[in-house]
């Protein structure tokens, strides 16, 4: 495409104001994290903080434990993370490259399984949870939701691009299915499993609604939990809140910015073929 | 090149996981699945076995807040085979407190003890999920306040503690009064009427002194607080045997139509049953003029009324004067797995000189009505006090009576109802009376 | 190894294997429980009572409740505001972006960021915006004079405050599903068309927008999808209210199983809820398949 210069800055000029819109929410945030409390709900407001408050910040990890939230979530996410992907390039996999009797059923219940809005089922998970005795334990917070049907999706779209040669030699060879999975199979879908990772922490990283049925024991609250449930302290003000919920989204703001790449990638192959 | 990534992705991972499982140390549950809260601990080569009771609670000021956890440490020191697992969790007006303890209960996961309303412990203990107390006060019963004692009681048996109770007043914020040239009424029979509060609350925003005249403590869960307004102006929710609603009198109309005028010419928008609006952050940043709330907000105001002056006056009053029942109680669910040392902790913490403590602290009165004073309140001002020790005796007993109903919880519901139909729809006080009564009607009369 | 007969074998139950774990987690967590509040709906249920049957009178209670109808039509509502908004500003960007400029990844980043901030910070940072009293919005209303406006206490402007920050997360999404999209339209497919003589709309209208068809189904099932489910923002900004004017029906099933304790009601929500999920995602398989 032709680059008219004039047109090109204009462009330019457009997409930086919109982008300086979309970053209004995430001054403001900075802002009144750095603000006195006083000076937050002042009369005057400014965006630029009279003084810079980085005391906010150690105030803030001292109203909550919030350092201990993030520990959880790092173990559970992680965890998370090792698990959801294995299970998920399994399965995706087998739909992908097996013929078998059930393979349309078994895809539809996964499918039906992304209509379910948690909220609807959140009493008979207690219970299910509680049978198991996996309330507020880590297990209860990884293992459940390791099955996810976006991640499935992924795995099965990529996969299905392997070559059926690759495996047919394999098998020719004497492989068994499972080795042939390990060896062959996982080596050839490093990008996949980029942004299975990446997506898994976020997702699990963000999740609000699985900790809140799971979890009653304040020790073992997750970010997103300690947030909401900072909210309805009486000791927060906004001054800390705001400061909680940068501190909340620090770490994936970070693994974002470095993984930009990796990220759209995966929101994209979702949507390319279905 | 994706190879050399994923290595990075591994070690990132286990850097991660290891960074993780430091961080936690061994304070947490390790997976593979340890039984839930509240069960007994083995301790680690320990000679007793120490037991532990969870008791699950909210503070609504740092004065409770302090309270709470001096009496538990005060507990624990008592009874040394006795641990409590002590969890402060959002208020039932902002969380889903009572929820999260139902589906406790109902799946036998049940926190030991737990803080709970008088005008909520009426459906708990119908529905039987209550552990029955009454030995507790096999000696005792006299010396509680009996309002107290027939909230918490069912059908003649005791099914909580009555910890303590308090009731709303007006704060005021003492530099825009002075500035307006009134003088808040410091004796009871000269507290405002109707008419002289609002015109009070209409003159601060009129002269500019601040957005809203007026900011109230109520939510959803909280809607009853505006039941003194009834009982002032001569009119109820139920009538008298209480087996009907009783809102399509004349009088409940016009206290509607009060509210609802109320509401809107002088509060914020944000102030509604389902407001978000932070109605102490209104008072202390001098955006509402005077707030109503209650006793335990004084050691907050006094940390946080900084730049202005404030004090306390009565609430307004109509044909007679009313004001809210409020208070806590403490409660054994039916199943929990500690019954025994939940009751000594009830029974502790039920104590007079324990009671006497923490009502200090938390700037409450207590339920017991055999304390000897003076009480050392933790204020500066403790004319405070007696005010809002004078106002609590304006509690009508029809008022309580109200609200201590088992049934009184879907009541509170549809009263919140009608208020945020009243206050943010527009709806006419006579539709909205219709409404309520309807409902009232369904509950009281046994749906 | 073995012979051939033991590889036909293994390889008959090897898929089942490697799906079991997640069927497993799907059936247990996700399946069950859904049945469980199917069967749930045709009861009345609190927490703490009994059970007593109810048949279908669940829903013809659902079908006479006016908020229930209110709560539909604020999900209709919240969906059309969201929706094409979403999609239109994303693939403007798209097009915007998919040329040489510089910090063209910044710009992506910049758009796309707000993707991944969880909906929770997502809504206490908005909420915090729209204070009436203290928020960024209003004090730049009052800078050019104007009064302070209820963003979220206004009757008629809280759907449309939620609605804005939805926009904030989901047009970057959209944004780079699009870009991907562009991106994989062939060159020579605008060459043709140059050849045959057509300006800059034409081609948008003629090559683009048809090469783009698969995209635009899948964003706007998607999207839809994601409209009908709303809960987070709404349960973080406004509780439903005021009023009921931003009552959506997710968020109106959760306070009737969470804060009002009528779980058979809300089951019976759900269970209607999920059907018409269903129908949506059984639209969009037809729509794919159509395609070709």
């Amino acid at each position: 495409m032709k680059a008219a210069p004039y047109k090109t800055g204009f462009i330019f000029i457009l997409l930086a104001a919109a982008a300086a819109v979309f970053l209004i929410p995430f001054v403001w945030m900075l802002s009144t994290a750095l603000k006195t409390p006083a000076e937050a709900v002042g009369r005057d407001i400014h965006i630029i903080p009279k003084q810079w408050m980085w005391s906010n910040f150690t105030d803030a990890l001292n109203a909550a434990p919030f350092m201990g939230y993030v520990a959880n979530t790092l173990i559970v996410a992680v965890f998370a993370v090792v698990l959801t992907v294995f299970i998920n390039c399994l399965a995706g996999y087998a739909f992908a490259k097996y013929d078998f009797k059930g393979r349309e059923l078994c895809f539809a219940m996964v499918l039906s399984t992304l209509m379910i809005p948690t909220q609807i089922v959140m009493v008979p998970n207690f219970y299910i949870l509680k049978e198991l005795g996996w309330l507020n334990t880590y297990v209860g917070l990884i293992v459940p939701r390791a099955a996810e049907a976006f991640g499935l999706f992924l795995a099965r779209q990529y996969m299905t691009n392997i070559p059926n040669e690759l495996l047919e030699a394999a098998r020719i060879d004497g492989s068994g299915e499972f080795s042939i999975f390990t060896k062959i199979v996982l080596p050839n879908v490093k990008p996949l499993i980029a942004v299975l990772v990446i997506f898994t922490f976020m997702w699990r990283w963000n999740d609000l609604i699985w900790p809140l049925i799971a979890i009653s024991e304040k020790s073992m609250y997750t970010v997103q939990l300690g947030l909401a449930m900072a909210k309805g302290e009486h000791f927060i003000d906004w001054t800390t809140l705001m400061c909680l919920t940068l501190l909340s989204i620090i770490p994936i703001l970070i693994v974002f910015l470095l993984f930009q790449r990796y990220f759209v990638q995966g929101m994209t192959t979702s949507g390319m073929k279905e | 090149m994706a190879g050399s990534f994923v290595r990075k992705m591994m070690t990132g991972v286990v850097t991660f996981a290891m960074a993780g499982a430091l961080l936690a140390g061994c304070a947490q549950e390790r997976s593979g699945g340890t039984p839930s809260s509240g069960s007994t601990n083995q301790s680690a080569g320990a000679n007793k076995e120490k037991e532990t009771i969870e008791f699950v609670y909210w503070a609504g000021a740092g004065g409770e807040e302090e309270a709470f956890r001096d009496l538990v440490a005060k507990f624990e020191a008592e009874h040394p085979d006795i641990k409590v697992n002590a969890q402060q969790v959002p208020s039932p007006s902002s969380s889903d407190y009572y929820t999260k303890i139902q589906t406790r209960i109902a799946g036998n996961d049940a926190p030991d003890v737990f803080r709970i309303q008088y005008q909520k412990i009426g459906e708990f203990a119908s529905k039987k999920a209550l552990l029955d107390v009454t030995d507790l006060f096999a000696e005792d019963k006299e010396n509680f306040n009996q309002s107290l004692l027939t909230a918490v009681s069912f059908e003649d048996k005791i099914y909580g503690l009555p910890h303590h109770t308090d009731t709303l007043a007006v704060f005021y914020n003492k530099t825009y009064m002075d500035q307006l040239g009134v003088e808040p009424p410091s004796k009871l029979e000269d507290a405002w009427t109707w008419g002289e509060f609002l015109e009070v609350a209409k003159m601060i925003q009129d002269k500019g002194l601040a957005q809203y005249g007026l900011a109230f403590n109520w939510k959803e869960s909280s809607a009853y607080r505006s039941l003194p307004f009834f009982f002032q102006n001569g009119a109820s929710l139920a009538t008298d045997d209480f087996t009907k609603g009783n809102v399509e009198t004349e009088e409940a109309i016009q206290t509607l139509a009060f509210l609802q005028n109320m509401f809107q010419t002088v509060m914020s928008p944000g102030n509604s049953m389902k407001g978000t609006e932070d109605f102490n952050l209104l008072f202390t940043s001098g955006t509402a003029g005077m707030l109503i709330n209650g006793n335990w907000m004084i050691p907050r105001w006094e940390q946080e009324m900084v730049d202005y002056e404030w004090g306390v006056t009565y609430m307004p009053q109509n044909k007679s004067m009313a004001s809210d029942m409020g208070g806590n109680a403490l409660a054994i669910p039916k199943n929990s797995k500690h019954a025994e040392a939940a009751k000594k902790f009830l029974a502790f913490m039920g104590e007079p000189e324990n009671m006497k403590l923490f009502v200090e602290k938390g700037l409450f009165l207590p339920g017991r009505t055999d304390i000897e004073g003076p009480f050392e309140y933790n204020v500066k001002d403790p004319a405070m006090m007696d005010l809002f020790i004078e106002q609590s005796t304006t509690v009508p007993e029809k008022l309580a009576q109200t609200v201590t109903m088992s049934e009184f919880s879907k009541a509170n519901q549809a009263l919140a109802e009608a208020l945020e139909m009243l206050f943010t729809q527009g709806v006419t006080p006579e539709d909205a009376a219709k409404t309520l009564n309807a409902k009232l009607d369904e509950i009281f009369g046994g749906k | 190894m073995s012979g051939h007969w033991y590889q036909k074998r293994s390889i008959k139950i090897a898929p089942y294997l490697f799906i079991a774990p997640n069927m497993i987690l799907f059936l247990t967590f996700m399946i069950i429980p859904i049945f469980f509040t199917f069967y749930i709906s045709f009861f009345d249920w609190e927490i703490l009572g009994g059970a007593q049957f109810k048949g279908f009178g669940n829903y013809a209670e659902m079908f006479a409740d006016d908020v229930f109808w209110i709560s539909l039509w604020n999900t209709v509502y919240y969906t059309i505001g969201t929706v094409p908004l979403s999609m239109v500003l994303g693939l403007a960007g798209a097009i915007l972006l998919n040329r040489k400029i510089p910090l063209r990844a910044f710009f992506r980043g910049v758009f796309f960021a707000p993707v991944v901030v969880s909906l929770v910070a997502t809504g206490l940072i908005w909420a915090w915006l729209y204070n009436p009293n203290f928020g960024l919005f209003n004090h730049l209303l009052s800078m050019v004079g104007i009064e302070p406006i209820g963003w979220l206490t206004s009757k008629t402007l809280a759907m449309p405050a939620v609605i804005i920050t939805t926009l904030w997360v989901r047009i970057g999404y959209c944004l780079v599903i699009y870009l991907a999209g562009l991106q994989a339209i062939p060159e020579s497919l605008y060459e043709a068309a140059v050849i045959d003589g057509a300006n800059s709309w034409q081609k948008f209208w003629y090559v683009t927008l048809p090469m783009l068809k698969p995209t635009t189904v899948f964003v706007l099932v998607i999207s839809v999808i994601y409209g009908f489910m709303v809960f987070d923002l709404v349960y973080t900004m406004t509780n439903g209210g005021p009023g009921h004017a931003t009552t959506v029906l997710v968020q109106y099933i959760f306070r009737k199983a969470f804060v009002e304790g009528e779980m058979g009601y809300a089951s019976a929500l759900g269970t209607f809820l999920f059907i018409i999920m269903m129908i949506f995602t059984l639209i969009q398989l037809k729509l794919g398949r159509e395609r070709s």
